[in-house]
């Protein structure tokens, strides 16, 4: 494990330190290290996008993770960007999170083109970054997503608009991803081709102290393969959702809403999320419900499974964070159950540096 | 007399109360800074780029005193601390964003300045000026 993650470590620093010469480089990170034991249900499927699989003897691997993030900058409009991660769910394989070019066209708007995390969700971004949310990982239901990254084109424009921050992001792109984690894993592992092509997609994030608002939809054709077998080939298909979170005092609320559908296959699916916290002095108890279901359809598909956690976020620092959660997980889905029902505890520590 | 003794310690009651609770931008002495739009100043510590000014500055967060820290965040952040680093946190792993060098200690953050003349920060008035190798730039409030 850890002769992976050097490798990875010492790989990138001899690039950018090579280049360092020229260019001003900055480093930063982020690390995850949890242990989780399933209490009920042979698995434990915490992790759906990365596949982080907890068993009933205690695991270290499912999710724990280790990011590295440098970026050089070779003139004040132009910077490069790059962030590598190794999942412990993937063996600590190295994985290119991001890797674009940034061009800033002037003070609110920049055009970036390379590899970059697909914003679907709320947390889709900045999934694998655990400090910067009170869960050990975002809550499973709603994080079901397969396909996370794309290479393509980003637009965002971050105008001024008095207290509020906000961001607007137009981005085209395409992601094709051979024997598909979570694809192949749930094939009982036939290898699952998928590739998102003409993507298209749209986010609009507004906040201040307070209150987040934000507002996401995709579009994009499907072309999936298991085995020999190609099963969708370039079907459209639709995600949007909308978040709400209000952070007031000690109390937080967050709130996801989100829908999919590939209307040719005649899937459609609803997620959602609700979470409550209340600060007390450091530490953060939390409790969530999040929820996935398929809109039933002739012959099969009928996922549809939701989970309780109750948890707490204790801030050690502020560049560390001790986790301790509680899932219970139901799978109501009879033709299409997931891992069927489970109960997990995990507990660990993420930190930023 | 009286009334001139009365006037005189009024004066300098205000003059030191107004050292005391004004916060200042300050950078090194050798610095070209000019003013900066306090909308500016507020996008440079989100770590955007600023819209009015044509310059390149560095924000440095100064945490040697929890009370200016909380004040620049309420006056001139309209953040909390944990609002305002949430928001840092997900800039930097999120869009790329710099990661902004904090301070503990005045001097050590006035000897940083000095090595860096595009640098900026915030403090108390009466600390910019007992800090020879710093310049102030402008009142924040």
């Amino acid at each position: 494990m850890l002769k992976h993650v050097f490798t990875s470590l010492f790989s990138i620093v001899v690039i950018f330190t090579s280049t360092a010469a020229l260019c001003e480089t900055k480093i930063s990170g982020f690390a995850s290290m949890f242990a989780g034991i399933a209490s009920k249900g042979d698995q434990f499927l915490a992790d759906y996008p990365n596949t982080g699989l907890y068993d009933d003897d205690i695991s270290f691997a499912p999710d724990s993770s280790f990011g590295v993030q440098l970026k050089t900058r070779s003139s004040d409009k132009l910077e490069f960007i790059i962030q590598l991660i190794s999942h412990g769910a993937h063996e600590f394989q190295n994985e290119i999170d991001w890797a674009y070019i940034n061009y800033n066209i002037d003070s609110e708007l920049s055009l970036q083109m390379g590899r970059k995390r697909l914003p679907l969700y709320f947390y889709s971004d900045f999934y694998d970054l655990g400090f910067a949310y009170y869960w050990v990982r975002p809550p499973s239901d709603n994080y079901t997503w397969q396909i996370t990254n794309y290479n393509g084109l980003s637009l965002v424009y971050e105008p001024e608009l008095g207290h509020w921050d906000a961001s607007f992001n137009l981005y085209l792109g395409r992601e094709d991803d051979k024997e598909n984690h979570l694809l192949t894993f749930l094939a009982s592992n036939t290898p699952v081709d998928e590739s998102w092509k003409n993507i298209i997609g749209f986010v609009a994030e507004l906040s201040d102290d307070i209150f987040e608002y934000r507002f996401t939809i995709m579009f994009s054709q499907l072309h999936r393969q298991v085995g020999n077998i190609v099963l969708s080939d370039d079907v459209g298909q639709l995600f949007y959702g909308f978040s709400f979170n209000a952070r007031i005092d000690q109390f937080t609320f967050l709130s996801e809403l989100n829908h999919y559908e590939r209307s040719n296959d005649n899937i459609f699916v609803d997620t959602s999320m609700f979470s409550f916290g209340y600060k007390v002095g450091k530490t953060i108890p939390h409790i969530t419900y999040s929820n996935l279901k398929q809109k039933q359809r002739a012959g099969n598909g009928d996922e549809h499974h939701y989970t309780v956690s109750i948890g707490a976020r204790h801030n050690l620092n502020k560049t560390t964070a001790l986790k301790m959660q509680y899932d219970d997980t139901t799978d109501k889905g009879v033709t299409t159950p997931v891992v069927g029902d489970g109960k997990l505890l995990s507990f660990g520590v993420d930190f930023i540096f | 007399m009286l009334l001139s003794f009365f006037c005189g310690f009024l004066f300098s009651a205000s003059s030191l109360s107004s050292h005391h609770f004004q916060a200042v931008l300050v950078s090194a002495k050798n610095s070209n800074i000019n003013e900066l739009d306090k909308k500016d100043i507020r996008r440079l510590f989100l770590g955007l780029r600023p819209i009015h000014s044509q310059q390149t500055n560095i924000p440095i967060i100064n945490t040697s005193n929890p009370n200016t820290y909380k004040l620049f965040l309420k006056n001139i952040m309209f953040l909390t601390e944990r609002g305002y680093e949430r928001k840092l946190i997900k800039r930097v792993f999120r869009q790329g964003a710099d990661k902004i060098e904090s301070f503990d200690s005045i001097n050590a953050l006035a000897q940083h300045l000095k090595q860096h003349p595009n640098n900026i920060t915030f403090m108390m008035k009466k600390d910019a000026l007992s800090q020879p190798d710093l310049k102030i730039i402008q009142a924040l409030w």
